[in-house]
């Protein structure tokens, strides 16, 4: 009987009911400002349900002593979506590659060179995480340092796949930051945008028009790319393998229900399993700390960097190239598909009525998906 | 936490790192130039050999 009273309500402490609140919020930004939906959607319930005490929802399997139905169902996708295995990221990029075209990209191989420049952000954030280490401000030894700095690769299942091998007790802040910097592009971008280019550079006129690109063409990028880059960065080969594969799967045209597949079902599926999960990697002893607060700075600082790194490698390749370019789009080398392609478009048509940037920043946007995930491997295999 | 990384190996890690993705970068950006450009060569030596009528219209 003593059971049957037995309820969450005493062992709810003031941290679950602030991050109650933050699952809230997640929900609210996702259905009434409609950012990021289906992320921060099932992210704020995830959050919900991890601070909700005595659920056993997040008990893993590996916890529970291998005594049948105690592992809870959260814990059982945790341990095997993420901390033992990792599929679950992995899954998301077959997705995500077959919705990418690449054609942009192929039709201008230049700009492949601006996805990379879009890293810069990484890297200033490892070092700013390494620092505030150092001096004992936060306890970011290498693994969290790089943790943290991938959130500037604005790569959600790249940020969470990194976390959860390299520091594990990080991933649900820094995929909820990533994410929620993600969703907040338009507001972070346009300033760095304009603080680092003037309006001459600004309003320079790209022909809409890109060389068209054959399907020989769009079937041999793949497969070449996933031989080169796994050749040498063999810890990109979960991630790079997998978006490679589901973009020949699209680009081949011969098994469209498998790219049906693996654009909606299939990413649908993960995307509810892998936000929830995310969501309840954010239990209220592991957030309610000082250093939540300095992985959103260095977050935003790694998004910021990355950008403008960006937009400096543009305005370099602009005095050499043949062809007017114009910096705005080394911003979209931040890999938020599509979102950072759309504020270039934006932002170009505001500058130049003319302009129609978007196809052709979403030639750096690829490329930034593919630089993330190299910087991850890369990463992976020095510190993993 | 790892505890006793130092400045030096950070970085040896960071411009490792950075450097890696700009070379594999680059060697993309010519690997993809160059299937463009075979293929815009097989393009042209196929219409050589079709009637005009009936050949691939050039890349624009």
């Amino acid at each position: 009987m003593e059971g049957f009273f037995h309820n969450g309500i005493g062992a709810l402490s003031w941290g679950n009911a602030v991050m109650l609140a933050v699952g809230l919020a997640f929900i609210w930004l996702a259905i009434v400002k409609k950012w990021e939906p289906y992320e921060l959607l099932p992210i704020g319930v995830g959050v919900i349900l991890a601070n909700l005490p005595a659920t056993g929802l997040l008990v893993q399997p590996h916890e529970a002593g291998g005594e049948f139905g105690s592992a809870g169902l959260l814990g059982v996708f945790i341990e095997y979506g993420l901390l033992r295995y990792t599929i679950l990221p992995q899954l998301i990029f077959l997705g995500l590659g077959a919705m990418t075209d690449f054609g942009p990209l192929i039709a201008n191989p230049r700009l492949f060179l601006l996805g990379a420049a879009a890293q810069l952000g990484i890297f200033i954030a490892f070092i700013g995480a390494l620092l505030l280490g150092h001096l004992g401000v936060a306890e970011f030894g290498l693994r969290e340092a790089a943790a943290i700095a991938i959130i500037g690769g604005a790569d959600g299942p790249t940020t969470i796949y990194l976390t959860s091998q390299l520091a594990p007790g990080l991933m649900g802040v820094t995929a909820a930051a990533a994410y929620s910097y993600m969703a907040m592009v338009a507001i972070i971008q346009p300033r760095i945008i304009l603080a680092l280019t003037t309006r001459k550079e600004r309003k320079i006129y790209m022909r809409p028009q890109l060389r068209s690109v054959s399907q020989r063409e769009k079937i041999v990028f793949p497969i070449v790319c996933t031989i080169l880059v796994i050749l040498l960065v063999p810890g990109s080969a979960p991630l790079i393998g997998m978006f490679m594969f589901g973009n020949l799967l699209r680009e081949s045209e011969v098994v469209p229900r498998l790219v049906e597949a693996a654009e909606y079902s299939l990413v649908n599926i993960v995307t509810i399993i892998l936000m929830l999960c995310v969501g309840a990697s954010m239990p209220a002893e592991v957030v309610m700390r000082p250093e939540t607060v300095m992985i959103l700075a260095l977050g935003l600082v790694a998004f910021a960097g990355g950008t403008a790194g960006g937009v400096l490698m543009a305005r370099v390749m602009r005095l050499v190239s043949r062809e007017p370019l114009n910096p705005i789009i080394g911003a979209a080398g931040v890999s938020a598909v599509p979102m950072s392609a759309r504020v270039a478009q934006h932002m170009g048509q505001k500058e130049n009525p003319r302009n129609f940037l978007l196809m052709h920043a979403m030639g750096p946007n690829v490329a930034g998906v593919i630089s993330s995930a190299v910087v991850a491997g890369a990463f992976l295999a020095i510190l993993g | 936490m790892e505890i006793n990384w130092t400045w030096g190996q950070a970085w040896q890690i960071t411009y490792m790192s950075f450097g890696l993705v700009l070379a594999i970068l680059v060697m993309l950006a010519v690997v993809t130039w160059l299937i463009g450009f075979i293929g815009g060569r097989k393009v042209r030596s196929a219409n050589e050999t079709v009637p005009e009528h009936e050949r691939t219209p050039p890349k624009q």
